[in-house]
């Protein structure tokens, strides 16, 4: 079984978008500008408890 | 290695109210399993022992300073408990916790007695419901009945039938499903989604080594085709989910993709995060989770109760402990497997078996692994099938930079993210602008000159005020249209690429702040309103821009010989292979705290390059191990007004990548600080940019020893790394200056360390922070703690160390001031 990503490496929040052709915005690049403008951020619910939702 | 905090405080409280329960499901760790404890408790939590539990969490809260807590409304079945009763409980709760307190209250009901009259309590008191369904008629009925053997599956639906009712929808936490490999799997998840839940997990049933799941095929444990028969159900479920687009959250396989990701698991059954839950008996009893009761007789007991002990004697008892030490407190078997960061070893009551106790993998360890190596696959084709796969941070890359450095390589590799970022910026306004905008040609020119010269609209797009200028316009909360001097960035992004490119290009622009600038170019100088203007751009790297009616020459060469009087070229500072560009005509520059001072007169530049060669050799006497980041990512100072009095002023933005404001110091040394503080805080904002350290719904504020305010988790986060840099700067400048600057540089030494410390030790106790948030803070506090040990002389200390704990002793007192109406 190969590695776990978070062993080698952290897959960022960031799409690599510089290989893509400009004036065709993707999902990728609407994700930049949310993550960039803080639209979307990771909420950090605790380790809870599994007898509960 | 910074030590965390003595205990680790409860954040979860799981709060028994009745003991018993209306339903008699076969499969309950409390009455069907191992521990056989509720037969000794009261039926219900009394009013004394409620209030005396109330009492026990705020005292905890106060004590830890926790503002955000859940606490849990369990049973038996807690509807039991009646709702005058729940009533009375949860306005003690809003009397007697501390105001900054916030708890996330909910409930976990098997629906039966659900009715308008909770409901309307709940919606007062903001208390989300979450219900136990096993799946449909078929899969509910295999466990969950009454006593008599009658079905509770119609009073489940009709009570998750009124939690959908759009009055109380916002209540409807989610649902909890116990399977049963016996159970269809698309059957159960299809009757979970015709519930419409907000969210779901699927439990694995609670079993031990000594008492094992039910498995048809003994022996090989799997379905037959090699796969473990609960990773096979899990798997058919899972499949089936993503082929529906994931229509509700899951929260098991939510946390393996999470995990996988770095961010946090969702729940106590995956990932590695320590345990910060107690639960509350109804007769005060203090015990750990309620899972363990699968384990054996006693095994959730503490001997701890709330009217004789506190809630930080509970957290401190050795079974707390035992699941709060991460991966060292795994067996060998589990620290040895690759999946061990996404399972943790599973849920601590199914490694149970008698003679090692929890010193083994899970009972489901097979399946476990199975089911993560599923998701991960699938996870890995959705990349490589994504438009654009994510950039990646290598974890010995983010340990160099949490450590506090980053040699050019990691620079360079930190800045690709950045580079994504400015290019997908720009493309979002472009494709906001209306095609009738004046600056709609412009836009094709940078898609032609990206493809023809990619190198040239990449060097103006990593301009760092480029993004500055993205994010305001992004950032707009307004319908009003972008009006031309919002949008003439793009024409100036494009005439400067055709500029650098050799490129002949003919646009309209606009003067803006006075100015038509050139981004990585230069500026000239108009003065006056907005205005239009044009500009031709020609193959020698000469322009010819136009404004009313009258027509200037620019060229991008630095000496600009031949030019129009008012162009201002951009000016760079040399030292040896480092050169950085001195930005003073930007309009968008302006973004500190600290005002940008105008452009810089040439006997100014000469003077900032005289002290800019100064602090580069400093450096690389001093502090050799920070010049190669900076050469590869400090790429622009920006002058800013000398503030009255002669101080030192600083300052970084977060959206502008790569350049530092500043005004220029009276010595190379302090510019050399200025610079290696400064760079600190342009690397973790961009480390910010790419991965989660904290939880952003946390806003709350914290201690920082440096500050007579509170900051938040970010504030802290960006002051604790630029003062490692300031520590290690003081730690060596102590010892190059003599008499009155060596004692000022000692007692600076013993400062910083001190307070960057205790700021580590504010994050990792924040209880805010995500997994790589906690890597980061305890790699800056492991660079920091050899500095701890150093020699320093006894005056520096003392002053230090009093100037902290007086700090200490202010901001505390602050804290017990009633808080103005």
């Amino acid at each position: 079984m190969p590695p776990t990503p978070t062993e080698a490496a952290v897959i960022t929040r960031i799409p690599d978008v510089l290989n893509q052709p400009l004036g065709k915005p993707t999902s990728a690049t609407a994700a930049i500008r949310d993550r960039i403008l803080r639209k979307k951020g990771v909420e950090v619910p605790v380790a809870a408890f599994q007898s509960f939702i | 290695m910074v030590a965390g905090p003595a205990v680790l405080p409860f954040r979860q409280y799981v709060l028994k109210l009745h003991s018993r329960c209306d339903l008699a499901c076969d499969h309950c760790y409390i009455y069907e399993h191992a521990d056989q404890s509720w037969r000794g408790r009261p039926l219900a939590l009394s009013e004394e022992t409620a209030a005396r539990v109330v009492d026990c969490i705020a005292e905890h809260c106060a004590a830890h300073a926790l503002r955000r807590i859940t606490i849990v409304l369990h049973g038996g079945e807690p509807l039991l408990y009646g709702v005058e009763r729940t009533r009375a409980l949860l306005e003690l709760l809003q009397a007697r916790l501390p105001a900054e307190v916030h708890p996330d209250l909910r409930i976990h009901t098997n629906a039966v007695r659900l009715d308008t009259a909770y409901l309307d309590l709940f919606l007062e008191f903001a208390v989300k419901v979450g219900v136990s369904l096993d799946g449909d008629r078929a899969a509910n009925d295999l466990h969950r009945r009454f006593a008599s053997g009658r079905t509770s599956h119609p009073e489940v639906l009709r009570g998750l039938a009124l939690l959908r009712q759009p009055r109380y929808r916002s209540l409807y936490a989610g649902i909890l499903c116990t399977i049963d490999i016996r159970n269809d799997p698309i059957h159960v998840y299809e009757a979970l989604a015709a519930e419409e839940p907000p969210r779901a997990d699927l439990l694995l049933p609670h079993a031990t080594w000594d008492n094992p799941p039910l498995r048809a095929h003994v022996g090989s444990g799997d379905d037959g085709d090699g796969v473990p028969e609960y990773a096979a159900w899990l798997e058919a479920v899972y499949d089936r989910w993503r082929r529906d687009g994931q229509p509700f959250p899951i929260r098991t396989f939510d946390s393996i993709a999470a995990v996988l990701r770095g961010l946090p698991s969702q729940t106590e059954a995956l990932g590695l995060a320590p345990a910060d839950l107690v639960v509350i008996e109804t007769d005060g009893t203090l015990e750990q989770a309620d899972s363990l009761k699968t384990s054996y007789d006693g095994a959730a007991a503490t001997g701890f109760n709330v009217f004789e002990h506190s809630l930080d004697q509970a957290a401190a008892h050795s079974g707390m402990a035992a699941r709060q030490g991460g991966l060292e407190t795994l067996c060998g078997t589990c620290r040895a497997c690759p999946v061990v960061e996404v399972c943790g070893g599973g849920l601590y009551a199914h490694r149970y078996r008698t003679g090692t106790d929890f010193d083994n993998p899970s009972v489901y360890c097979e399946d476990l692994k199975a089911l993560i190596q599923h998701v991960r696959d699938d996870e890995l084709r959705g990349e490589a099938a994504a438009a654009a796969a994510p950039h990646s941070l290598s974890m010995a890359d983010f340990d160099v930079l949490a450590s506090g450095y980053g040699d050019a390589e990691v620079i360079r590799r930190l800045s690709e993210p950045q580079r994504s970022i400015s290019r997908a910026l720009v493309e979002e306004i472009a494709d906001a602008a209306a095609p009738d905008s004046p600056f709609a040609d412009a836009w094709q020119e940078i898609i032609r000159l990206d493809t023809t010269s990619p190198a040239a609209v990449g060097s103006v797009f990593d301009d760092p005020y480029t993004r500055v200028w993205a994010v305001r316009l992004l950032a707009r909360e307004t319908d009003i249209r972008p009006g031309r001097a919002d949008l003439a960035r793009l024409a100036e992004i494009a005439a400067s690429a055709a500029l650098r490119a050799g490129d002949e290009v003919s646009l309209p622009l606009h003067v803006v702040g006075g100015v038509v600038h050139l981004p990585t170019l230069g500026a000239l100088a108009l003065g006056g309103p907005e205005r239009p203007a044009s500009i031709a751009t020609r193959k020698d790297g000469t322009a010819t821009i136009a404004v009313d009616g009258r027509e200037y020459e620019i060229c991008i060469e630095d000496s600009a010989s031949g030019a129009a009087p008012g162009w201002l070229p951009q000016r760079r500072l040399d030292a040896g292979s480092w050169s950085v560009s001195v930005e003073d005509t930007d309009p968008y520059r302006d973004c500190y705290q600290s005002p940008a001072a105008p452009r810089l007169s040439t006997a100014d530049i000469e003077v900032w390059r005289s002290r800019f060669a100064k602090a580069v050799s400093y450096l690389e006497d001093t502090l050799p191990e920070y010049l190669p980041g900076l050469r590869a990512g400090l790429s622009t100072l920006m002058p800013m007004a000398a503030p009255p009095g002669g101080h030192d002023v600083s300052g970084t933005a977060r959206q502008a990548y790569g350049a530092v404001g500043l005004a220029l110091p009276s010595d190379g040394p302090t510019l050399a600080l200025l610079m290696i503080h400064e760079f600190q805080h342009v690397k973790l904002g961009a480390v910010l940019d790419t991965c989660d350290f904290y939880d952003p719904a946390d806003d709350g504020l914290y201690y920082a020893p440096w500050r007579p305010d509170p900051r938040p988790l970010e504030g802290l986060y960006q002051g604790t790394y630029a003062h490692l840099a300031v520590t290690e700067y003081w730690r060596v400048r102590r010892h190059l200056v003599t008499g009155p600057r060596q004692e000022a540089a000692e007692a600076h030494f013993a400062r910083w360390r001190t307070h960057t410390a205790e700021a580590v030790k504010v994050l990792l106790e924040s209880g805010s922070l995500t997994p790589l948030g906690e890597r980061f803070a305890r790699a800056m506090g492991e660079t920091v703690a050899p500095w701890l040990e150093e020699l320093v002389g006894r005056s520096a200390v003392i002053a230090a160390q009093r100037a902290a704990d007086n700090h200490r002793a202010a901001w505390e007192a602050q804290l017990r001031q009633p808080a103005a109406d």
